[in-house]
Order: C-alpha cells, then sequence, then structure tokens
C-alpha cells in the first residue's frame, strides 16, 4: 500500500518530539534528584524547594507535550485519518480523540527505531543537563556559596559532583581534576590490586568446593 | 502456538471495544516511547541520586550496569529472534485479534521492549528495593498493555521479562570480572565532576 505522507518527513517531526520530551523530562529528571541531593551547582533556581516542584512540572510538562504537540503541528496524524496501523494515514492535525495512538508509528514508515531513540535521548539529556550546569553556575556565583543546599556540603565530599553542592561546575572542576592528576597512579595500584584479591579469593574458594 | 498463549491473549484482548478510556490508556501506555523514556530517566536519576560520595559510586555503578543491559538485551533479542521466528499474534489470528496498535514487522517472541524494561527495573531494584519493584510493576503494565493492543503473546512477555532480567544479572557478573574498569572510569569522571 502506498504511504499516504512521506516517510523521511514524519521521521523528522517525529524526533523533534522526542527530542523534546527527552531535554525537558531530562532537565526536570536532573532538577529533582539535584534537589533532593543537594547539588545546588545544577539547579535551575537558588531554592531547593522551587526546584523540586519546578522539576516535577518540567518533567510532566515534557510527557504532557509529547502526548499533545499533534493538535498542533503536522504530522502523520491527520484527524479522521488515524488508525493503528500507522502505514496509510494522512497528513495534518490531529484530533482529541487520535491522540492515545498518534504518535505511534512503525518505524519502517517514520518512527523512531530503537536506535535512533538511543541517539535522541543522550542528546536530549546532554542538552538538559548542559542548560543545569550553566544555570546552576550562575546562581552559585550569585549567592557566593552561603545559600540553601551548602549545609549538606560535607568534607567527605571533596570532589565530582560532590563539589557541586557548594560550587558551580567550574568551581568543581578547578578542584576535581588536580586531586585526580594527584592521585590517579595511586588509584589505579589500588583498584588492581582490589581485584587481584578478589581473584585470589574466588580461586581458593573454587578449589575448596572442588576437594 | 500453544493453549496456554491463545487463551490468555484472547481473553485479554477480548476487552477491546468495551471502554473506550482504557482502551486509550492501553495504548498510551503501550506506546513505543513512554515507557522505555520513563525507565531511562529512572536509570539517569540513579547517576544523580546519592547523597555522599559512597551512595554517589553505588547509584552510579549500577546506573552503568542498568545501561549496559539496555545494549546487551538488544542483541540478546536480536539473536532469539533470528534462532527463533514467530509470527506476531495478529498475523497467525487476523480475525481473533482486535489489534489497537501498528502492525508490527519484527518477530514476537521475546518482547524486545519488555525485556528492555525488565533489565533496567533490575538494574533499578539493585539501588533501591522499593523503586524497583515499582519498575517492575510498570514493566508488567508495560507488557499487558502490548498483550491487551494485539502484538504480543503472554509467554512473549514472559521471555521477555525473564531474559531482561537475567542479562542484567549477567552484567553484574561482567561489571566484577571487569573491574577495576568501570570504578576507574567513574573516578575519570569523578575528575571532570560528572560523577
Amino acid at each position: 500500500m502506498p504511504l499516504a505522507y512521506a516517510t523521511t518527513a514524519a521521521a523528522s517531526v517525529l524526533e523533534h518530539h522526542y527530542l523534546l520530551l527527552a531535554f525537558l523530562a531530562g532537565l526536570g529528571t536532573i532538577q529533582i534528584t539535584a534537589s533532593l541531593g543537594g547539588y545546588r551547582g545544577l539547579w535551575l533556581v537558588p531554592h531547593r524547594m522551587v526546584t523540586r516542584y519546578l522539576g516535577v512540572a518540567l518533567l510532566l510538562s515534557g510527557f504532557a507535550l509529547f502526548l499533545l504537540l499533534p493538535l498542533w503541528t503536522n504530522g502523520p496524524w491527520k484527524h479522521g485519518s488515524v488508525r493503528p496501523n500507522s502505514a496509510a494515514r494522512d497528513w495534518g492535525r490531529a484530533g482529541w480523540s487520535d491522540l492515545p495512538r498518534a504518535n505511534n508509528v512503525n518505524d519502517i514508515n517514520g518512527g523512531l527505531s530503537g536506535m535512533q531513540q538511543a541517539i535522541w535521548f543522550p542528546s536530549g539529556v546532554a542538552a538538559a543537563f548542559v542548560v543545569s550546569l550553566i544555570a546552576g553556575s550562575v546562581s552559585a556565583r550569585l549567592d557566593g556559596g552561603s545559600g540553601e543546599g551548602s549545609e549538606d556540603s560535607g568534607l567527605e565530599d571533596e570532589d565530582g559532583l560532590g563539589l557541586m553542592k557548594r560550587f558551580g561546575y567550574l568551581g568543581a572542576l578547578r578542584r576535581s581534576w588536580p586531586t585526580f592528576r594527584a592521585n590517579w597512579s595511586s588509584d589505579w595500584s589500588q583498584a588492581v590490586n582490589v581485584r587481584r584479591k578478589v581473584r585470589a579469593v574466588e580461586t581458593s574458594g573454587r578449589r575448596e568446593s572442588s576437594r | 502456538m500453544n493453549p496456554f498463549d491463545v487463551h490468555i491473549l484472547l481473553w485479554v484482548n477480548g476487552f477491546v471495544g468495551h471502554v473506550r478510556a482504557f482502551d486509550a490508556s492501553m495504548e498510551v501506555v503501550a506506546n513505543d516511547y513512554i515507557v522505555p523514556i520513563m525507565f531511562s530517566l529512572v536509570l539517569m536519576g540513579l547517576w544523580f541520586g546519592g547523597r555522599n560520595r559512597e551512595e554517589r559510586f553505588r547509584l552510579q555503578r549500577i546506573a552503568l550496569i542498568g545501561i549496559a543491559s539496555f545494549s546487551l538485551v538488544n542483541v540478546a533479542v536480536k539473536i532469539l529472534n533470528i534462532a527463533w521466528y514467530r509470527d506476531r499474534p495478529f498475523v497467525a489470528m487476523p480475525h481473533q485479534i482486535h489489534l489497537l496498535f501498528y502492525n508490527s514487522t519484527d518477530p514476537s517472541f521475546p518482547s524486545n521492549p519488555v525485556a528492555v524494561a525488565f533489565a533496567a527495573a533490575t538494574a533499578v531494584w539493585l539501588a533501591n528495593r522499593k523503586l524497583g519493584i515499582a519498575m517492575y510493576a510498570l514493566g508488567a503494565l508495560f507488557g499487558f498493555a502490548r498483550m491487551y493492543v494485539g502484538v504480543f503473546y503472554p509467554t512473549d512477555v514472559l521471555g521477555g521479562a525473564a531474559l531482561g532480567i537475567l542479562t542484567t544479572m549477567l552484567v553484574i557478573r561482567i561489571a566484577d570480572w571487569i573491574e577495576p574498569v568501570p570504578t576507574l572510569f567513574l573516578r575519570f569522571m569523578r575528575a571532570l565532576s560528572l560523577a
């Protein structure tokens, strides 16, 4: 059966919608978890509870937009033509009754394959992470490290994301990287020694059980 | 086709058309994008979920295991698809199935999306029992929805779930076996303030 719409055009529309979903939902998830963990270097706003509620709103709006966008954008979901089989739909805007199945399109008809999702999801999330880093760095700089969240920053969290409880990304990077450079040799040998010990224990365990 | 599959599937799929709102809900749950992205988001949440250094390391290692399971389970499904091609229910029983989904052209067994969901749920369960059980429940609902809309047999869903769980358990063993690679990777990410 000939397609009623161009597969490449459908793929392009769905890629945009999916990317928007990944970005908004990813941003929401980062905000929720960053507010729970106190990583203020990732907060969009310098208030923990506002960040958390903003995260929930972003997460829900990502999914809501993804489901509702066919109402306002043209795609393989023209009202009246939307059937479960996505191969023979017409191009246009969906109606309310079409929404549950509108963007569920077979990947051979312009839907996103698992591989495409594996590309677009990390892309959206990476964009969300960069936005969080920038916003968090700005708010950390404005706040001078004395605002909410800094009470969580214990001394044991002296590297990596833990530093973002007190600093923005660049501040955390300036402190984490030198520690890594100074310790990487001992870290490596320590990690290898742990592995050797585990293997030795496993080997002796096998010998014991085979006797 | 075994009688168990046919009987259960026809019973579940037989409810299609009775309550439009329920049909619509199942169509949304069975959607290719909604539930898989929820699982991906939960795995991503684990990355940022730790409150201190040790907890962060543990959760991030589990997130890596989950991501690796995501990939490996897809390979496992492809291999099983090559070994055994099973027609979809709507192909085998075209006049008995009420199809609410597009005509999938790939093999029915095992259910790829359910395998991915259970692989991720198993990883989440390692991190947090309550959240893991919620993810298993979501995976089960996903599998049920896929049966309801007429694209999988019950044994496809059960096979996918088992494959997902086994794959994650295998990846846990592999992660232990290739240690210190995961630990050093996380330390490097930490040096970049990304972990």
